[in-house]
C-alpha cells in the first residue's frame, strides 16, 4: 500500500534537519563535558550513526511501502498512536530543555507564557510556511557557529586532544546515540522523493555532536569533574571588548528550539488528524488569491 | 432599461435622472430633418469639438443634402453605418449603457423615432499632469507617473509595452460609484489560470466604495490578521511595465494613480529602478544596506532594551557605563522610556504627514528638536534611548513600502523584549519570521527564494549579478510558485 499524498506533512530535509540540529545542540549543551573522549565520540559515533542511518533507511522504505502513516487499518493506527506518543515525549523534552536554558541562563520563566502564544500563531500555518522560515534560522545558526568558532579560535590547542587519552577507544564505553522520532517518521514528515536522502539525517546530528566534542576537547581538554557541562564551551568565548556572548549563542539556539516545538506541534496535529480527529482539527476559511 | 423610440420619453427619463445636476447638458437639435437631442456632461465632453466634428459635418455631408426629411431610424443608420463621423462602432441600447458612456465623457445623440442612441467620442476630461510621483524617487529612468484617469494610465502602459501580448481588461466594479478598473497582464507571460481567478475575484468583489486599487486587497487576500501583504504598489508606469513583463498582474482603478501589482515578493521591497542603472557591485551594496536598515529598524530598540535590562554582560563595559549613567537621571524604566519615545516619534510623523505640506516639514523638525531637547534637559528621557529610537525611525524610510509592518513589529519587539526578556526576543523573532513565511499570493510565497544552502543568493536577490548575465535568463514570477 502506497503512502497517501495527504498524509505527509511535506517538510523539506533542511527543515527536518534544523529540528534535529536544535535537538542535538540541546544534547551537547547539557551533557557532561569529557564523559567520552573526543576520538571515541568521532570514531565510534560514526559507526553507530552508519548503523542507525541504515536502519532508518530500511524502516522508511518499509513504512512507505506498508503505508504506515496512512491512518487506515490497524497497524497504521497503532503506529500513528505510538509515534504520537514519541513525538509528544520529544515535544516535552525539547520544552524542558528550553525552559532549563531560560531559567538557568536568563533567569526567567517567560517561556511558559510565550510558548502558547507562539503555538497559537502557528496553529493555522501550513508546512510550507514552517519550511521557508527554517532557511532563515539555518542562516542564523550558521552565523552563530561562525561567531562561536571565531571567538574560540585562539583558545584551541591541539595537545589537549591527548590529555587523558589513556585506554582504548572503548575505555569509556560506547558514546550515547540519541534517537529522535524524525529518523523513523520520514514518510510522514517529508515527500516521497526525500525519504531515501532523509536517511542520512543521523549523520547531520553526528556532525554536530562530534564537532562539538572535538572543539570542546581542543578548548578545554578533558575536564575531570562531571560538573562541567558542554555549555562551558560557549562560556569560554571571548573576542576583544566582548567577553560574554554565550547568551547570544544560547538565544540563537533558543529560537531554533522554539521553532522545533512548533514543528513538533504541527506533526502532533497531523498524527491526531490521521488517527481520526478530523472534525476537531479541520478548519475552513475563504482563501481568495492566497493559495 | 431599454431606450424608448420616443425622444421626449427618453429626455424625460434622463431629466429625471440628471435634471437637478448643474453639469447635465441636453440640447434639442434637428439632424437630417429629424428631431434629436445631444446629451453630455459639461466639463467631461467638449462642446466645441462636438459641434465642429459632429453637427457641422452632418449639415455639410452629401448624404443628407437634397434628401427629404427622414425618420429617426433612417438617420440613425445613415449616421452610424454610412458616414465617416467619429461615432462609437455599436449603438447605445439601454439607459444604463448611456449613463456609463456619458460619465466617461462621451456625448450621446438620441433621435426621435429610434430606440437606440449614438455615442460620440468627444471627451475633454481634466486630469492631473503625468508628473513624477513624489513617493518613489529615482535618479535615473523615466520621470513619468500615473495620473488619476484610468484611460490615461492605460495609454501610459501601452506606450511602454508595445507588444500584442499586453492585455488591459476594463470592467466596472459593483460599487455605488460604478468605478472602472483595469486588469492588465501580458498574455504569454502571466499564468492563465491565475488571471481567470483574479478576474473572477474582482468581478465578485463588492466594496462599498472603490477609490484605490488597494480597496480590492480584502477580497484578493482575505485574512483576519496579516503583517505583510504580498502585493506591491507603484505610481510609475515604468515599474508597472517591468512587473507586467515578469508575468505579474497589474490592477488600476479609475481615480487613483496607484497600481496594485500581484503577486509580490518580500525581496522586491528592497529593489528599485536605479538598481539596474548602476553597477552590480554598487546596487548590491545598497541592497545589503537596505536589508540591514530594515532589520535594524525592527530589532534595534528591542535588542537595546533586552541587553540593557536583562543581559548587560553582553554590552562592552565602556558603553554600559554610559548607558547606566544616562539612565540614572531618568524617572522611567528604560523599557517604558523606549515605548514612549517610539510613540512620540510616530505622533510627530503622523502630524507632519497630515498637515498642510508647507507646515509639515517645519513642524516635524521643530517638534522633534523641542521635544527631544526638552525631554533630555528635563531628565525625562535619556540620550541613548532617543538616539536608538531616532535611528530606527529614520532607517524605516529606506524601505517605505514596509513602513506599516516595520512600525508594528518594532513596537512588538520592544514590548516582548521588555516584558519577557531574551525569551520574548527569540519568540517575537519567530513570529516575525512566521508572519513573512506564512504569506503567499496566487501560489507564490512572499518569501520565495532559492533553497538553502544550494543557491542562497539569487541572481537578483540580496545581491545582484551583472545585468547582462541576468538578462540571459528572464525572470518570471510563476517560476517561484511553492
Amino acid at each position: 500500500m502506497k503512502q497517501g499524498p495527504k498524509s505527509c506533512c511535506g517538510f523539506s530535509l533542511p527543515a527536518v534537519g534544523l529540528s534535529l540540529a536544535a535537538a542535538s545542540l540541546a544534547g551537547c549543551l547539557y551533557s557532561p563535558a569529557g564523559a567520552h573522549q573526543a576520538r571515541s565520540v568521532i570514531l565510534l559515533g560514526l559507526a553507530e550513526t552508519a548503523v542507525l542511518s541504515f536502519v532508518a533507511w530500511l524502516f522508511g522504505l518499509w513504512a512507505g511501502q506498508a503505508g504506515l502513516f496512512s491512518g487506515r487499518g490497524f497497524l497504521p493506527k497503532l503506529a500513528g498512536w505510538l509515534f504520537f506518543l514519541w513525538f509528544g515525549a520529544e515535544f516535552f523534552r525539547t520544552m524542558a530543555a528550553a525552559q532549563t536554558v531560560c531559567r538557568e541562563e536568563f533567569g526567567t520563566n517567560a517561556l511558559i507564557a510565550v510558548l502558547p502564544v507562539l503555538l497559537a500563531v502557528t496553529w493555522q500555518m501550513d508546512a510550507g510556511a514552517l519550511d521557508r522560515s527554517a532557511r532563515a534560522l539555518w542562516w542564523l545558526l550558521a552565523a552563530g557557529a561562525a561567531i562561536c568558532l571565531a571567538g574560540l579560535w585562539d583558545q584551541m590547542h591541539w595537545q589537549r586532544l591527548f590529555q587523558g587519552a589513556e585506554g582504548g577507544l572503548l575505555a569509556g564505553g560506547w558514546p550515547p546515540l540519541p534517537l529522535y522520532p524524525e529518523y523513523f517518521a520520514l514518510p510522514l514528515l517529508c515527500q516521497e522523493k526525500d525519504v531515501s536522502k532523509g536517511a542520512l539525517l543521523p549523520f547531520g546530528c553526528y556532525a554536530i555532536g562530534g564537532g562539538y566534542a572535538f572543539v570542546l576537547a581542543l578548548v578545554l581538554g578533558r575536564p575531570d569533574s562531571p560538573a562541567y557541562a558542554g555549555l562551558e564551551l560557549l562560556r569560554a568565548w571571548a573576542m576583544g571588548y566582548f567577553s560574554r556572548l554565550d547568551a547570544f549563542l544560547l538565544l540563537v539556539w533558543l529560537a531554533a528550539a522554539l521553532w522545533r516545538l512548533c514543528l513538533l506541534a504541527f506533526v502532533l496535529r497531523r498524527l491526531a488528524w490521521l488517527n481520526g480527529w478530523k472534525t476537531a482539527l479541520a478548519g475552513h476559511q475563504t482563501k481568495g488569491a492566497q493559495t | 432599461m431599454q431606450l424608448s423610440s420616443s425622444l421626449s420619453e427618453n429626455l424625460a427619463a434622463f431629466n429625471t435622472m440628471f435634471g437637478p445636476s448643474a453639469d447635465y447638458y441636453a440640447k434639442q437639435v434637428t439632424v437630417g430633418g429629424c428631431p434629436a437631442a445631444i446629451l453630455l456632461f459639461d466639463g467631461m465632453a467638449s462642446l466645441t469639438s462636438l459641434w465642429d466634428l459632429l453637427l457641422d459635418a452632418v449639415d455639410r455631408t452629401d448624404q443628407f443634402a437634397g434628401l427629404p426629411p427622414a425618420c429617426g431610424q433612417q438617420v440613425f443608420e445613415r449616421l452610424l453605418y454610412h458616414s465617416g463621423l467619429p461615432a462609437q462602432s455599436g449603438p447605445v441600447r439601454t439607459s444604463e449603457e448611456a449613463v456609463q458612456l456619458l460619465t466617461a465623457g462621451f456625448a450621446i445623440l438620441l433621435l426621435d423615432g429610434c430606440g437606440q442612441g449614438i455615442a460620440f467620442s468627444v471627451q475633454s476630461l481634466q486630469f492631473r499632469s503625468v508628473g513624477e510621483p513624489s513617493g518613489e524617487g529615482s535618479l535615473r529612468g523615466s520621470r513619468e507617473g500615473f495620473a488619476d484617469l484610468l484611460r490615461v494610465n492605460l495609454s501610459l502602459l501601452r506606450r511602454l509595452v508595445r507588444s500584442e501580448d499586453l492585455v488591459m481588461e476594463v470592467a466596472q466594479a459593483g460599487t455605488a460609484m460604478q468605478t472602472e478598473y483595469a486588469l492588465c497582464y501580458c498574455r504569454g507571460k502571466a499564468d492563465r489560470e491565475m488571471v481567470a481567478r483574479v478576474r473572477g475575484i474582482l468581478k465578485d468583489a463588492r466594496p462599498e466604495l472603490l477609490l484605490d486599487s488597494s480597496y480590492f486587497v480584502p477580497w484578493l487576500l482575505p485574512a483576519k490578521y496579516r503583517l505583510f501583504t504580498p502585493v506591491s504598489y507603484t505610481e510609475r508606469p515604468a515599474v508597472a511595465a517591468a512587473k507586467l513583463c515578469e508575468g505579474k498582474l497589474v490592477i488600476l482603478v479609475n481615480g487613483s494613480p496607484s497600481a496594485l501589482v500581484l503577486p509580490a515578493l518580500f525581496a522586491e521591497n528592497f529593489e528599485c529602478l536605479d538598481d539596474y542603472a548602476t553597477t552590480a557591485f554598487f546596487s548590491s551594496f545598497l541592497r545589503v544596506l537596505k536589508y540591514g536598515s530594515f532589520y535594524l529598524t525592527i530589532f534595534l530598540p528591542g535588542v537595546f532594551v533586552c541587553l540593557a535590562v536583562y543581559l548587560p554582560e553582553l554590552i562592552p563595559p565602556q558603553l554600559l557605563y554610559k548607558i547606566t549613567a544616562a539612565e540614572k537621571g531618568t524617572p522611567l524604566p528604560l523599557f517604558a522610556e523606549m515605548v514612549m519615545v517610539i510613540l512620540i516619534l510616530e505622533i510627530i510623523r503622523e502630524a507632519g504627514l497630515r498637515m498642510p505640506q508647507s507646515l509639515g516639514h517645519s513642524v516635524s523638525l521643530v517638534a522633534a528638536l523641542i521635544i527631544g531637547d526638552a525631554a533630555v534637559s528635563a531628565g525625562l528621557m535619556s540620550t541613548p534611548v532617543i538616539l536608538t529610537a531616532c535611528l530606527t525611525s529614520v532607517a524605516v524610510f529606506i524601505t517605505p513600502s514596509l513602513y506599516e509592518p516595520a512600525t508594528l513589529l518594532r513596537l512588538a519587539v520592544v514590548l516582548a523584549a521588555g516584558l519577557a526578556g531574551p525569551v520574548g526576543l527569540a519568540a517575537v523573532f519567530l513570529v516575525f519570521l512566521f508572519s513573512l513565511s506564512d504569506v503567499s499570493a496566487l501560489g507564490v510565497p512572499y518569501l520565495a527564494s532559492h533553497p538553502f544552502p544550494s543557491n542562497p543568493l539569487a541572481d537578483d536577490g540580496v545581491i545582484r549579478r551583472d545585468y547582462r548575465k541576468m538578462s540571459r535568463r528572464p525572470f518570471n514570477i510563476w517560476q517561484r510558485r511553492g
